[in-house]
């Protein structure tokens, strides 16, 4: 579950050290979740104010797996964004912004382009590039996932999404969407094609934007 | 859609393609002239008028320098599963964005579009559901077009930012590959 950090905290994962700002939002385990909330270092969410309005109007960045200490301070530099965090699945149960970059850092982000993904959003329910322009849904994944695909989306010969850069404002269907995508990221399955097919089936509002967001293009 | 008389040459073999791959299609080709408009002009304001003359509600729209090699009928279904508009990304991005349509044309466009980077769509082969989304599309797609009256793909990124619709993309074999072949400049 996702807390809200109240002073700056270090946190293992597999190993591995991990730096986290206050006012991060961090996605724990529920008995760390409930410790942090009880010693004061974190606070859980709260989905609606007294008066039962959204909270948090805000935009952030929900960064997959890890990222670095100089990439985030560069991106913070240029930003005023709030920043959340979810462990090494990766997988994304839930939306902590009204408008979310979820954002595996392995690329750098194009600083340049970051405001702009977040104003289409105005428009759109989805921003996303394509992950190039030649390799389709049919080129990857086990042939079992690509069947399951095909029964989705009719035909294969089409490109896919790059799914480490996803611009998403937070409503009914974008829930449903990563709900339908993390349901299909089997350990087995390409997430682009599980991708591919929960876009189908939701069928959000989507601004496909050019590989070159990601520097594939 | 038929200006000059390359496209009248082009047309037949278009015709003949299309229905050996797909017969059970009706084909619908459009003439109507607009007065002082070149044969050019004429063949895109049919395009960002297609909704007014397809007799369709769900229209596959080829430019008639194409040709339909596959059964096309996964585009069809496509719509019958809810997009509105289902349509192939150009082979123009990054530095060939929007090269074609010159400059006032592409400033305007990346200004609208408020993206210096947005992905450049092709619209000589697509599918689109006639409803109450694509009509607006539609509209919004002729009155960006009439500005410069010359090139529709800028004009029909400047529409979608105001009219956004469900949009599913195609690979290249849909447009200028093996399903359906596409010989550029040949009209």
């Amino acid at each position: 579950m996702f807390v809200r950090l109240n002073c700056n905290q270090n946190i293992v994962s597999k190993g591995v050290m991990h730096q986290y700002k206050k006012g991060d939002w961090v996605d724990v385990g529920r008995q760390w979740a409930q410790q942090w909330i009880a010693a004061g270092i974190a606070t859980m969410l709260d989905t609606t104010s007294i008066d039962g309005k959204p909270l948090e109007p805000t935009a952030g960045i929900l960064v997959r797996g890890s990222i670095s200490h100089e990439m985030r301070e560069q991106i913070t530099k240029a930003t005023n964004l709030q920043w959340a965090f979810v462990g090494d699945s990766g997988l994304i149960g839930w939306l902590p912004f009204t408008e979310t970059l979820i954002y595996q850092a392995t690329f750098m982000l194009r600083l340049d382009l970051l405001i702009t993904g977040f104003n289409l959003l105005k428009k759109w329910q989805v921003a996303i590039p394509l992950w190039d322009y030649e390799t389709l849904a049919a080129n990857v994944g086990t042939e079992l996932d690509r069947e399951a695909t095909k029964a989705v989306i009719r035909d294969l010969r089409v490109p896919l999404r790059d799914t480490r850069l996803i611009f998403v404002r937070r409503c009914g269907d974008t829930r449903r969407l990563l709900e339908l995508w993390r349901e299909g990221c089997a350990p087995e399955n390409d997430e682009r094609l599980a991708w591919m097919r929960a876009m189908y089936t939701v069928k959000p509002l989507v601004c496909d934007l050019p590989a070159s967001w990601t520097g594939r293009g | 859609m038929v200006y000059g008389a390359k496209a009248e040459l082009a047309l037949n073999r278009a015709t003949e393609a299309l229905l050996h791959t797909n017969p059970d299609l009706t084909v619908c080709i459009q003439r109507d002239r607009a007065d002082g408009l070149s044969d050019a002009q004429c063949s895109r304001r049919a395009k960002v008028t297609l909704l007014d003359w397809s007799p369709f509600d769900h229209t596959a729209y080829l430019d008639a320098d194409t040709t339909v090699y596959q059964d096309i009928s996964a585009g069809f279904e496509m719509l019958a599963d809810g997009f509105d508009l289902v349509l192939t990304a150009s082979n123009n991005q990054g530095d060939e964005l929007l090269w074609h349509v010159g400059k006032d044309d592409k400033a305007t466009t990346l200004e609208a579009v408020r993206n210096c980077e947005p992905l450049q769509l092709q619209a000589g082969v697509l599918f689109v559901a006639r409803n109450a989304h694509t009509e607006a599309l539609w509209h919004a797609w002729r009155g960006e077009w009439e500005r410069f009256g010359n090139q529709d793909q800028g004009a029909l990124l400047r529409a979608l930012a105001r009219v956004p619709v469900r949009l599913w993309i195609l690979g290249r074999a849909w447009n200028g590959g093996a399903i359906v072949g596409h010989h550029f400049g040949a009209c």
